[in-house]
């Protein structure tokens, strides 16, 4: 996996923003490759049709898309891979709806419409020289994913590495393979656990919510930065622990899933507040949530 | 762009520095409909078709109805039709082939508008202009001629006093014609569209000193009167998400949306798939924030999951949340939501009674220590 990747630093002057005069066209991607994560996700190797748009495509890690199965609909995903790459980009995806089935059934060498990419990212440059920990819970893990591999393809800019990943069982692991990789790097500290009853009888990982095994793990919180990604009792679990780490509230950073459609701050289904996610996140400090009404 | 450019309307950007005056004998005003659909003007005015008065395409002058009080539909669907396509494709073998829409901005001319109509349009620029360009309004907009006509009359419904327009105001006009007397139209001539339009036609002739508009929508700003305190509304919002207020005033909305789909400043949109056997279409549908729907997640959590909040949602979007974000009222107190609603929710009384409490929270003025 690591060797495919141009390990160079993306020089980004923009977000990649693209110039199309009808915002609700979108570009036509080939899925390159399909792996099944589980029993109901699976993740997708896409380049643009057009080797030119692939070229000239830039976006920054923590952006999304919304993808178009022709005919059927358009669904928001977190593009799950770093900026850091340069020939594909990556989505993964949980089967729950018609867009998502439809998606599913596709197969290698298919065409799909991708808009994007859309926005704000993750705050690399503060999170640069610091300590970082990766919370994520079940499909939550691409969102973070993406600024994994970013961390690690520009490993010295940070420091200490940390990912704690939970899931329901073992089967609900996504990226497995990528989780094997990292646990055997020396520069990373990888936790794996599942929800008590989701072990199998050669799980080697923890059993217990993340919260708990947050506790335990009780990773320092000076110059560090977390990353918390995951359904949203997870996450109303998880930030009192991390504070009581004594992480501060501008150090944590999560992305909200609102629902969304146009992604361009036009159809108004993402407002929240002041906000529209599609606009001015999906990805915010937990300072920032907490500022917000409760409706996401 | 920067942000400001991209507030500035359209409107704004072809606006005179003093608009011209001129005026207009109301029989000429049908030879003036012919002239713009002579002209190739795809022509849009009030029609009647029964008791129901609505903006449609009219080929002749003998259509439009010009009496009574606003439409039951606002223009907006001229701009922002209720469901259009945004791109097709087509399947051929393996491949799919994109196609971009074109010719959907023909020159037209919105006639018999009233002002709260018109001011609508600039208002909803800021939004459609803002960052991504969304073309399919933009250059409507650009192509479209605003002759709107000053409101002599009102219903218990209308507000557009109470938010700082009014029955003569000129905002998103490119000609505002008032009746100044039986036999006159002031003509105010806002843009040079506007002032192109009335050299081409030759149908204006130059207006006298005389000519007194406020005296002709005298009357019925003094019907109007001032509904309720603008300037009490956002400061009380700002601190209110949570208050029991919302339950109360929003107890017997039934959620249906037609309080969006008549207004002419509601936007909220979906992207919805149309498939054919080879080949589709991406639309764009109009939508509303009072449906359960519009917010539910995948995995059946609703962010907004009662009528309480999206009603709520609804008041903020419009007095607080576009405020702050784009710097106008999403409001022009048409007053078609309150005229429309089956259960008769009614936006005035909720908008005095938050005046009434902000009156009871605050005080007024601080007093002054001594
Ligand atoms: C910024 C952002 C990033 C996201 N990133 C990802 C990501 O990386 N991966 C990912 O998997 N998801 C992601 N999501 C969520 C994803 O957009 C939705 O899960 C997906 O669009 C919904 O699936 P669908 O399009 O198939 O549903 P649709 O078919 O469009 O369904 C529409 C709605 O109908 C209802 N519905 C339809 N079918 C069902 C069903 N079987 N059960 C219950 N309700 C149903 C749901 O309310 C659903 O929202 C993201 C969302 C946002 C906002
Ligand atoms: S306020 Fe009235 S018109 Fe609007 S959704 Fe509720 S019941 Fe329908
Ligand atoms: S909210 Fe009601 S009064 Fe205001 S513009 Fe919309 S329909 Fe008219
Ligand atoms: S998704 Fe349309 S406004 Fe955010």
């Amino acid at each position: 996996m690591a060797e495919q990747m141009k390990l160079e630093e993306a020089t980004l002057s923009d977000t990649g923003k693209d110039d199309l005069d009808n915002i609700y066209l979108p570009h036509l991607m080939v899925i390159q490759e399909i792996a099944q994560e589980t029993p109901d996700v699976k993740s997708m190797k896409l380049v643009f049709k057009d080797e030119e748009m692939q070229k000239n495509f830039s976006f920054r890690t923590g952006q999304f898309g919304e993808f178009t199965v022709f005919g059927v609909g358009e669904s928001t995903f977190n593009i799950c891979s770093s900026q850091t790459w340069r020939d594909h980009i990556e989505c993964c995806f949980r089967k729950v709806g018609r867009v998502t089935k439809a998606l599913w059934e596709m197969n290698e060498g298919d065409i799909i419409g991708f808009r994007g990419p859309y926005g704000n990212w993750y705050p690399v440059e503060r999170m640069e020289g610091k300590n970082i920990l990766f919370i994520a819970g079940g499909i939550a893990l691409p969102p973070v994913r993406c600024m994994i591999w970013h961390a690690l393809d520009l490993r010295d800019k940070f420091k200490d590495i940390a990912i704690l990943y939970g899931a329901r069982s073992v089967a609900d692991l996504v990226f497995k393979r990528e989780l094997e990789e990292w646990e055997k790097r020396d520069d990373v500290t990888v936790v794996t656990t599942v929800d008590p009853g989701g072990e199998t009888p050669d799980w080697k990982g923890k059993i217990g919510f993340v919260p708990t095994v947050l506790k335990e793990m009780s990773p320092r919180s000076d110059n560090a930065i977390a990353l918390v990604c995951g359904p949203p009792v997870m996450i109303k679990f998880t930030l009192p622990v991390l504070y009581g780490l004594g992480f501060a509230k501008e150090d944590i950073i999560t992305s909200l899933e609102n629902r969304m459609k146009c992604g361009v701050g036009k159809c108004g289904r993402c407002n929240v507040g002041n906000v529209y996610v599609c606009k001015d996140g999906p990805i915010f400090t937990a300072a920032q949530v907490e500022l917000l009404p409760e409706e996401y | 762009m920067s942000d400001e450019e991209a507030k500035v309307t359209v409107q704004e950007a072809e606006k005179k520095s003093q608009p011209v005056l001129k005026t207009l004998r109301p029989e000429n005003l049908s030879v003036l409909i012919q002239k713009g659909l002579d002209l190739g003007y795809k022509v849009f005015a009030p029609v009647k078709d029964g008791e129901l008065v609505t903006f449609e395409q009219i080929s002749g002058p003998g259509e439009v109805f010009l009496e009574g009080i606003t439409t039951r539909m606002s223009p907006k669907s001229v701009f922002f039709p209720r469901t259009e396509k945004v791109f097709s494709y087509r399947i051929a073998k393996e491949d799919i082939a994109l196609g971009d829409q074109k010719d959907f901005a023909p020159p037209t001319i919105i006639l018999g508008c009233r002002p709260c109509d018109a001011a609508s349009l600039p208002i909803m620029d800021r939004l459609f202009r803002w960052d991504y360009q969304d073309r399919f309004w933009n250059e409507r907009r650009e192509a479209t001629l605003i002759v709107s006509i000053s409101c002599l009359e009102c219903d218990e419904a209308c507000f557009c006093t109470s938010v700082g327009l009014a029955p003569d105001s000129t905002e998103g006009s490119d000609i505002l014609l008032t009746l100044v007397s039986r036999d006159q139209y002031l003509a105010e001539i806002m843009t040079d569209k506007g002032a192109d339009f009335v050299e081409k036609t030759g149908l204006f002739d130059q207006a006298g000193a005389d000519l007194d508009k406020a005296a002709a929508t005298k009357a019925v700003r003094g019907k109007l009167g001032q509904r309720f305190d603008l300037d009490k509304i956002k400061p009380w919002l700002d601190e209110n998400y949570e208050h029991d207020f919302w339950k109360e005033v929003t107890r017997m909305c039934i959620g249906c949306g037609i309080c969006t789909y008549v207004c002419p400043t509601c936007h909220c949109f979906d992207l919805v798939d149309e498939a054919h056997y080879d080949g589709g279409a991406k639309n764009k549908n109009w939508d509303a924030c009072q449906f359960a729907q519009f917010t539910v997640h995948a995995s059946g959590h609703n962010p907004r999951p009662d009528q309480v909040s999206r009603h709520r949602q609804r008041i903020m979007h419009k007095y607080k949340y576009y405020p702050d974000n784009l710097g106008a009222t999403l409001c022009t107190g048409c007053g078609r939501c309150v005229r429309h609603c089956p259960m008769e929710v009614n936006l005035i009384r909720i908008l005095n009674g938050i005046c009434e409490l902000s009156a009871g929270e605050l005080p007024a003025e601080a007093p002054e220590s001594k």
